[in-house]
């Protein structure tokens, strides 16, 4: 059955693709006001040069600000259900939102770079935490998705996608604006914002208020709340300051039963995060379409978790006195077991050339330093901090070879304490077919550093001064990194005045040695069956994916997202005993977002998710033995009114999530995501 | 002469004067005069009330900006205007006599205004000139019908070259790349120049090989490009090789949109969705009152904003005023 309908989906795909492929009626010679209003559409993310999407090196989805309207998430990382071959799972092992591309991650998007305004938002622990990006969601310009390897712009974080977030305009929405959220779960979220000057500084500062009790019967609630500025300095003609700074703080409820998460089975409670960040940008014109610009960041994120697991004596049901014999060098002592108990900091300095002088050569140039620490007695068995410092050096040329053929070549080489010298590059050739259509294709190599915390594994519990009690997860270091080579043929099209557009592309991904957890036979002290960081195989994904986005009117929209996509993993489920990694990627996923403004601004809008049967990644959450998580249909209502009262705009939302059928999984079996309701309400004032 | 209700309340209340002198009482005599002075106010407001479909090619963005500036206009006559607000894709009726004034937001608003049937007047707004005028041409019986106004973007040229004037002043050539469709404006922009004293030269151009042979050696042949809003100038494929093609002849460029001003132009001079959407308003409440006959009437905007880029001038070694004198300077020569 499942066969028959993907043997029809690709065969609409293919009319779509072949009604598109004809020449569409020409546009009309007269102007219009959108010549006098209109924008040209481009994008930054792909090769950090602002192209037209027909000249960007890879396939790009744009979610723009009236499609995160209109979807009514709540969520950032929601949005990205409407990205191509993305998955989202809420209530990931960790209690937090994973994302990932064609499945290949597991709770962490520890390969995917995620980026708010060009810098990134990645940490060296757990990646991407989807409630710290330092963005409201009523701040979200428009989201960039680089779909496929973009290690040769970003580096190693971009290993399978880069979400690039771009927030609103320097002036856009002056003055006050307020956002208040009520809903299923808990949840209660405020925003609160000013937009404005003082001199020559021009600022947004915002404040806001999360909270949620999560999944019902799970400790994962959180109560979070955080502060955002963003201001901006012109210091010359030529010259140009940014600064953000960010500071966020509140409870997070961590509870589980599942290994990893908990390994000793005491680890239930409510943890304090807080975590900050700093970021000034420079940008420096030098001439006419060339600029250069500095960039550096500090970003910190400290969780407390003072859980403990007693006296060493008691866990051991041994006398105190005991203790010397069986660890020489240490008496009795309270053990601590907070598995999230840690510090995580990274500073970053970046210098950035830009040259789009010259018409027919477009290019960009630059260098980076990084230094990350890390600190975790539970994780890592340290007391202090470790270190990796890294440089990287990248560069990125578009050339026109003649007319409607276009070069794209992107480089980055890479070193750190963790990576030996590397280089991640691309090389794609777009080809003008017509005013409105262009065919791409490209070749993608990309390495990913296996990065500090891969290297440095020392899960389990460990004395106050981190020798080893019991450990449950080890790594040897010297973790080699993941490659990966992938190809891709892309076509991009409209028709009917742009009403209609099309974005397809096939693609080949091979990903080799894979950083993953086995259980294996430890050294001492490690007893057998911890799970020892190693190198895999890798798996080979072959797909067709797209989006296609139609407006018919003003008042219309409706955008489907695609992907089908076939894995061939290469474990042997025999020898590594991980029978669960077949499968992680679902071979259809796929989004639909329909819109429609009647009179009196009223908009309803539908969402319809689905996910077909799939494994997260990893050892602990999907330990042999567990299901799958079986396909999934979802479907999303918004109406939304707005208006004027008295002088002020206002919008007020009614989101309705997962309506009219049964609870479904999105990450594990246990946090069942039932029906959710949501009233919002936004105030920008005048 | 005065509306009949009004005639009436009058002659009501000197009839009751009569009465009151024929009694000889003085207090009824002021009270009469006073009771047709109260009547005759009270019948004041039912005079007006003048129905304004406003038709927007879409319920957002520039349209909704112009929209509300225009709504706020005509809510100076406290209510004087009953507003109607439409979009194209409700498929309004905007031929019913019971339309008083259509004003259409748009070139789609106002083509499915054109094609509609019925005589209220009709001023359009949010429209190119050049566009304004193909369709009326193309729709000769929509002006016999009824009378059919526009305020369109463009500024006119006469302002256009002052600018030049006011932030070049050596700058005594002008060059301007028109496709077809505008090579009628040629000899109006030629007039133009030569009552600004500058030498306007046309360059025309059919295809895109053509625009960037006639770029090539521009910075020789003048000292500043004027764009004009024409597709087969200025358009996505086109606007960057334009722009670098100027930037290394150190050319500058006057463009009549924010966004090619932010793209790279030197400068812009253009209407903002709010400025035009009260000059609209303006003109409508001047337009009160008057019998409109059945004709096709043009204005340009008097209402304008000036926009440096900064950056592109210091690239070029121009030393540009303010924004601010430039305005002020504009003003002062166009007798504002």
């Amino acid at each position: 059955m499942k066969t028959m309908n993907e043997r029809q989906l690709w065969l609409g795909l293919a009319l779509v693709c072949s009604a598109l492929l004809a020449p569409c009626q020409a546009e009309t010679a007269l102007p219009s006001e959108a010549d006098f209003f209109g924008q040209q559409p481009i994008v930054l993310s792909a090769s950090r040069l602002a192209q037209p999407l027909s000249d960007a090196p890879a396939a790009v989805t744009m979610i723009d600000r009236a499609t995160i309207e209109a979807s009514g998430f709540t969520e950032i990382a929601d949005l990205l259900r409407l990205v191509p071959g993305f998955q989202v799972g809420l209530g990931t092992i960790n209690n937090t939102t994973a994302v990932t591309y064609h499945g290949q991650s597991d709770a962490l998007p520890r390969r995917m770079e995620v980026l708010v305004d060009g810098h990134s938002v990645y940490s060296s622990l757990f990646s991407v935490d989807w409630h710290d990006l330092g963005v409201a969601l009523a701040d979200v310009e428009r989201i960039e998705v680089v779909r496929g390897s973009n290690s040769p712009t970003y580096g190693s974080n971009a290993f399978i996608a880069t979400v690039n977030i771009i927030t609103r305009p320097r002036y856009a929405d002056p003055g006050w604006f307020a956002q208040a959220a009520v809903g299923s779960n808990a949840t209660r979220q405020g925003t609160l914002r000013h937009v404005g000057n003082l001199g020559d500084f021009d600022y947004r500062l915002s404040l806001g208020y999360d909270q949620t009790d999560g999944f019902a019967g799970r400790n994962d609630e959180q109560r979070v709340r955080t502060l955002n500025l963003r201001g901006w300095v012109d210091l010359s003609d030529t010259d140009a300051l940014e600064i953000q700074l960010g500071v966020r703080n509140g409870p997070i409820g961590r509870g589980g039963d599942d290994l990893l998460f908990n390994p000793l089975g005491v680890n239930i409670g409510t943890n304090e995060v807080t975590s900050n960040r700093q970021l000034v940008h420079w940008r420096h014109v030098i001439g006419a379409g060339r600029d250069t610009s500095v960039q550096f960041y500090h970003q910190l994120r400290s969780e407390e978790d003072n859980a403990t697991a007693g006296l060493l004596s008691t866990l051991l049901n041994a006398p105190p006195a005991a203790i010397p014999f069986l660890f020489p060098g240490h008496v009795d002592e309270v053990i601590r077991s907070g598995f999230f108990d840690a510090t995580d900091e990274r500073y970053d300095l970046e210098w950035q050339i830009n040259d789009a002088s010259e018409e027919r050569l477009q290019w960009v140039a630059g260098a980076g330093l990084r230094l990350t620490r890390l600190k975790s007695l539970l994780q890592l068995g340290r007391t202090d901090f470790l270190e990796d410092r890294g440089g990287r050096i990248f560069a990125n040329v578009a050339y026109r070879l003649e007319e409607g053929w276009l070069l794209n070549a992107s480089g980055t080489l890479e070193q750190s304490d963790t990576l030996d010298l590397a280089f991640s590059y691309r090389l794609a050739l777009n080809h003008q077919l017509q005013p409105n259509q262009s065919v791409r294709a490209s070749v993608t190599r990309a390495v990913r550093d296996s990065g500090l915390f891969s290297n440095n594994i020392d899960l389990g519990l460990h004395f106050s001064n981190g020798d080893p009690i019991n450990v449950v997860g080890h790594s040897p270091g010297g973790i080699r990194p993941e490659t990966m080579l992938a190809w891709e043929l892309g076509w991009l099209g409209s028709c009917f005045e742009q009403r209609l557009t099309l974005d397809a592309k096939a693609f080949r991904e091979e990903i080799r040695r894979e950083t993953i957890a086995l259980p294996g036979i430890a050294p001492e002290p490690y007893p057998n069956g911890a799970l020892i960081i190693g190198s895999g195989d890798g798996v080979n994904i072959t797909g067709l994916e797209g989006q296609l986005h139609y407006r018919p009117s003003p008042r219309d929209r409706a955008t489907l997202q695609f992907s089908l996509a076939d894995a061939d993993d290469r474990y042997d489920p025999v020898m590594s005993g991980r029978a669960s990694e077949a499968g992680r990627t679902p071979n259809l996923t796929l989004s639909l977002l329909l819109a429609h403004t009647f009179s009196h601004d009223v908009q309803l809008s539908m969402g319809y998710y689905h996910v077909d049967e799939m494994r997260w990644q990893g050892g602990g959450e999907v330990a042999a033995g567990k299901p799958p998580l079986p396909a999934y249909d979802r479907f999303d209502l918004r109406l939304a009114k707005r208006f004027r009262w008295p002088a002020h705009d206002v919008l007020m939302e009614f989101i309705a999530q997962n309506l009219g059928s049964n609870a479904y999984a999105e990450f594990r079996a246990d946090n069942p995501f039932e029906t959710r309701y949501f009233l919002r309400a936004s105030v920008q004032f005048k | 002469m005065l509306p009949s209700p009004l005639s009436a309340t009058v002659i009501a209340g000197i009839r009751i004067c009569r009465l009151t002198s024929l009694a000889s009482s003085r207090l009824l005599h002021r009270a009469g005069w006073l009771i047709g002075m109260v009547f005759a106010i009270a019948w004041l407001p039912a005079q007006a009330a003048q129905t304004v479909t406003l038709l927007l090619s879409e319920p957002t963005g520039i349209y909704q900006e112009a929209a509300q500036a225009l709504q706020q206009e005509l809510a100076r006559d406290d209510g004087r205007w009953v507003i109607r607000l439409q979009t194209v894709d409700d498929r309004p009726n905007v031929a019913g006599a019971a339309d008083d004034l259509v004003v259409t937001l748009g070139v789609r608003a106002l083509r499915y205004a054109l094609d509609a049937q019925g005589t209220a007047p009709l001023f359009a707004a949010l429209v190119p000139g050049l566009t304004f005028e193909k369709l009326l041409t193309n729709r000769p019986q929509a002006s016999r019908r009824r009378a059919v106004s526009a305020l369109v973007l463009d500024q006119p040229f006469s302002r256009q070259l002052q600018l030049i004037h006011l932030a070049l002043p050596k700058a005594k050539r002008v060059g301007i790349l028109v496709g077809p469709e505008m090579k009628s404006r040629a000899a109006e922009l030629k007039n133009a120049g030569s009552e600004g004293g500058l030498d306007v030269r046309i360059y025309t151009i059919n295809n895109r090989e053509q625009l960037f042979t006639s770029l090539n050696d521009l910075a020789q042949q003048v000292d500043v490009l004027l764009l004009l809003p024409d597709p087969q100038v200025v358009g996505a494929e086109t606007l960057r090789g334009l722009f670098l093609r100027t930037y290394q002849q150190r050319l500058p460029i006057v463009a009549y949109a924010s966004s090619l001003v932010q793209a790279g132009a030197t400068m812009g001079l253009y209407a903002t969705p709010a400025q035009l959407g009260i000059e609209m308003g303006k003109w409508i409440r001047e337009m009160d009152g008057e019998t409109l006959v059945h004709k096709v009437t043009t204005r340009v905007p008097q209402r304008y904003t000036v926009e440096i880029n900064r950056n592109v001038a210091r690239t070029l070694e121009l030393p540009l005023p303010s924004v601010e004198s430039l305005t002020t300077r504009l003003d002062v020569e166009r007798g504002q």
